[in-house]
């Protein structure tokens, strides 16, 4: 009896479980969570472990070398009274803004020209991709032959039209404008391009009512593209910011520092990877990530601000 | 007598002594290795430093034991290696050693009379007759503190002077160079005779050099301003060469290390030297600012520069090759200003995570050997190896004027310097590998005006202070 029991009840049970589980799976709450829970177990594995490790470290005075020791705010003390650290911060943020003005000037400028039908485009705007496709390295090594002040091609051809060469890695002052220009080269055709698909996507009625009112191409361009760009803008200046702030490749081809040009991230690899002071050089990291951190949120709350609108 | 003394001066005497009776030790002579593991060896990437793979592939072959390498720049062998070290991964059996980072690898590193004890039949009184060719400066250098020594140099970059013995020799040159100097043009031997033939020799273009007019400007000077490792040894070499010191080691009465001093008097030397530089600065080519020694060397063979005043041995060969490009050029030697240059080699060293010590051990005793080390040279190699370096051919084709042409600059050098190693901050403090990077960092900014000589030595008295006490049991003494 007992037996019939399990025999009528069994099929009976596990119906009722799969139908809570199928329950418990459609259900949007639950089954996004799920859905995502494996990219989120490995955002805690390599992001934010990490993170909060080195967190821990910059708290202490680890020298790759015993136990790390608590020192509590020693780092972050040391760092506010370092005046290289400042001086590193400052150049810094000097390229970034720098880098990022420079490139959507000129990425607006090249995407208004490529926004037209002409012949050779698709070679023009393939040869455009080029530079993001070289190692940044690489690209440091290259700039620093080509730019060099007596075997560079640059210097060479500055000769030969009657102009002195130049030491743009050897003049203090001149050489952290090259190392924008470097980054610049760089990384201009991602402005192009962004902004390029942005032009391409805006609607044409408007245009066409502002064709009809009259209106100069000048003031379609501020008072009708730009605004519409805007989200784009701020999307590049935000990666841009991100990527600015850890910029590194151009120097270790070229100058490694000298010339008054250390940047932050420069200045972490010495203290964490040359001079082994890991609480410092995390510490020097951390503050960095929190300076990062605040600009990119400003920017994203206004970018989300913007898309809502 | 302080025991760094008696390994010093023992050192010596073996040098001296025993040279006759050092058996040379060839790859016949490596025995079976019982320990088939495979070993791995790191090295300096680039140059003359890939001369050795052959060496490496001849002892593979002769034992059987697979040896695998890899190369690293010079920026990146430091940090490398090290964090394998520290880690104990055993990533390196054998490591490359320079000779300043010698204590600080200290704790990673096995002495070398240790593992003749272990591997090898002739033991530890074997392994130091076989060393005895050494030079005993150099063996100190790739010392410990404490006397251990931790591997077998088997590359020098000591500092030499290349000059132009063309220029230097013209008749014309010498009569200009004594009217307007009121005394002989030679090679300099002062800091004084060194800034006048640097500003001698620094002309522009439509002058004439040699009777000849110039169509570019030429300099009298190649240096290395950039902020590269080779800045602060040409500083070093100018502060060694008037007695100072960037710290001076203090030891006990029984010869331990026990601190470091830094003396108003050194201090003084050291902005003294900083000064000579940034005043050498106007006679050398533009770019000097960023330049290390592939610039600077490459100014000397174009024709532009008639001296590199301060210049690592393994470049003289490459320097030589300025007959090809100027008129009658030919490439001389020179003891450096004061004699005192920055003598540095890189040694071999048995790593103490090892998977197979005994085949390291084997490798290092070969490649540091007499015959293995001649035969390098012979390819353009600068050996290590003090009698490999005094039996070579100094003299006769031009193959032996391009590949010894700096020995005996070299070994002159080694023989001054030897007296002063156990003082050097260089060789003695733990902390130097962090410290060589805030010399280069403090002497560029000087070389570039970033900062003041004055300046510059503040920032170094700060820089010591800081390093030195944190990386190492031997502090700063102050005072």
């Amino acid at each position: 009896m007992a037996d019939a029991d399990t025999l009528t009840r069994g099929p009976s049970g596990a119906g009722d479980r799969q139908s809570s589980l199928s329950r418990l799976l459609n259900k949007d709450s639950t089954s996004k969570w799920l859905l995502i829970s494996p990219l989120l177990l490995f955002l805690a594995a390599f992001m934010l472990y990490p993170t909060l490790y080195s967190l821990y470290m910059s708290f202490t005075d680890y020298i790759m070398r015993g136990a790390p020791n608590f020192v509590g705010l020693d780092n972050y003390r040391y760092l506010l009274d370092d005046p290289v650290f400042w001086e590193a911060l400052g150049r810094t943020l000097f390229v970034l803004v720098a880098c990022i003005v420079i490139e959507l000037c000129l990425g607006l400028a090249i995407a208004l020209l490529l926004n037209r039908d002409f012949w050779g485009q698709d070679l023009i705007k393939g040869l455009c991709f080029v530079p993001l496709l070289i190692s940044p390295l690489a690209m440091s090594l290259m700039w620093n032959y080509m730019l060099h002040i007596q075997f560079g091609v640059v210097n060479d051809m500055l000769q030969a039209i009657g102009l002195p060469a130049v030491g743009w890695f050897s003049t203090t002052g001149l050489a952290i404008w090259s190392i924008v220009f470097i980054s610049v080269w760089q990384w201009l055709p991602f402005s192009i391009f962004v902004l390029l698909a942005g032009l391409r996507s805006l609607p044409r009625d408007q245009f066409e009512a502002a064709q009809v009112d009259g209106l100069s191409a000048w003031r379609v361009f501020f008072l009708l593209q730009l605004p519409m760009l805007a989200p784009l803008i701020i999307i590049i200046v935000l990666l841009r910011t991100m990527w600015l702030m850890r910029l590194f490749d151009p120097l270790y081809g070229t100058t490694r520092g000298g010339l008054n040009t250390e940047l932050l991230d420069w200045m972490i690899y010495r203290t964490a990877f040359v001079d082994f002071d890991i609480g410092l050089g995390t510490a020097y990291a951390m503050f960095a990530l929190y300076l990062t951190l605040i600009g990119c949120l400003l920017m994203y709350k206004r970018l989300m601000r913007m898309m809502k609108g | 007598m302080r025991c760094t003394q008696y390994f010093a001066v023992s050192a010596t005497v073996l040098a001296l002594s025993l040279p006759a009776f050092a058996d040379d030790f060839t790859l016949d002579d490596v025995p079976d290795i019982s320990n088939r593991e495979a070993i791995h060896v790191a090295l300096e990437a680039g140059g003359g430093a890939d001369l050795i793979i052959p060496f490496l592939e001849k002892f593979a072959e002769k034992t059987g034991i697979e040896v695998t390498h890899e190369s690293m720049v010079f920026a990146t062998l430091y940090s490398k290696q090290i964090v394998e070290l520290q880690g104990g991964t055993g990533a390196y059996d054998l490591v490359v050693t320079e000779t300043s980072w010698t204590n600080e690898w200290e704790d990673y590193l096995v002495p070398m009379e240790e593992l003749a004890e272990k591997f090898d039949p002739a033991g530890a009184g074997g392994f130091r007759e076989y060393i005895s060719g050494h030079d005993p400066g150099i063996l100190r250098m790739a010392s410990t503190r404490g006397g251990n020594l931790v591997g077998v140099p088997y590359y020098t970059y000591t500092m030499i002077n290349i000059f132009r013995e063309d220029v230097l020799n013209d008749a014309g040159e010498q009569a200009a160079f004594k009217a307007r100097y009121n005394y002989d043009l030679a090679v300099p031997t002062t800091r004084q005779q060194l800034r006048d033939v640097a500003e001698f020799f620094t002309r522009d273009a439509g002058a004439t050099l040699k009777g000849e007019t110039l169509e570019e400007p030429i300099y009298g000077i190649s240096l290395m301003a950039g902020r590269f490792p080779h800045v602060q040894d040409e500083v070093t070499a100018l502060l060694w060469g008037e007695g100072g010191r960037w710290a001076r080691a203090v030891r006990d009465g029984s010869g331990k290390v026990t601190g470091f001093a830094v003396t108003e008097e050194d201090m003084a030397k050291l902005e003294s030297a900083f000064s000579f530089y940034r005043d050498l600065m106007r006679f050398a080519p533009p770019g000097t600012e960023n330049a290390f020694w592939d610039f600077a060397t490459a100014q000397f063979v174009e024709g532009n520069t008639m001296m590199i005043p301060l210049m690592y041995a393994p470049l003289w060969n490459w320097s030589t090759d300025v007959k090809n490009n100027a008129k009658g050029g030919r490439a001389a030697a020179a003891p450096v200003v004061g004699e005192r240059p920055y003598t540095g080699a890189f040694h071999f060293a048995p790593s103490r995570d090892s998977g197979n010590a005994e085949a390291g051990y084997w490798l290092l005793k070969y490649i540091g050997a007499k015959s293995t080390q001649q035969e390098m040279a012979e390819t353009g190699w600068a050996s290590a190896r003090r009698d490999s370096l005094m039996a070579a051919r100094k003299e006769g084709d031009d193959a032996a004027y391009k590949n010894f042409g700096w020995i005996n600059s070299t070994v002159a050098q080694w023989d001054k310097q030897a007296p002063d190693v156990d003082d050097y901050l260089h060789f003695n403090s733990r902390a130097f590998g962090k410290l060589y990077e805030q010399m280069t960092i403090i002497a560029h900014e000087n070389a570039t005006g970033t900062k003041t000589p004055a300046e510059s030595v503040e920032a170094w008295k700060r820089a010591l202070k800081r390093f030195q006490n944190r990386y190492d049991d031997a502090k700063l003494i102050d005072g």
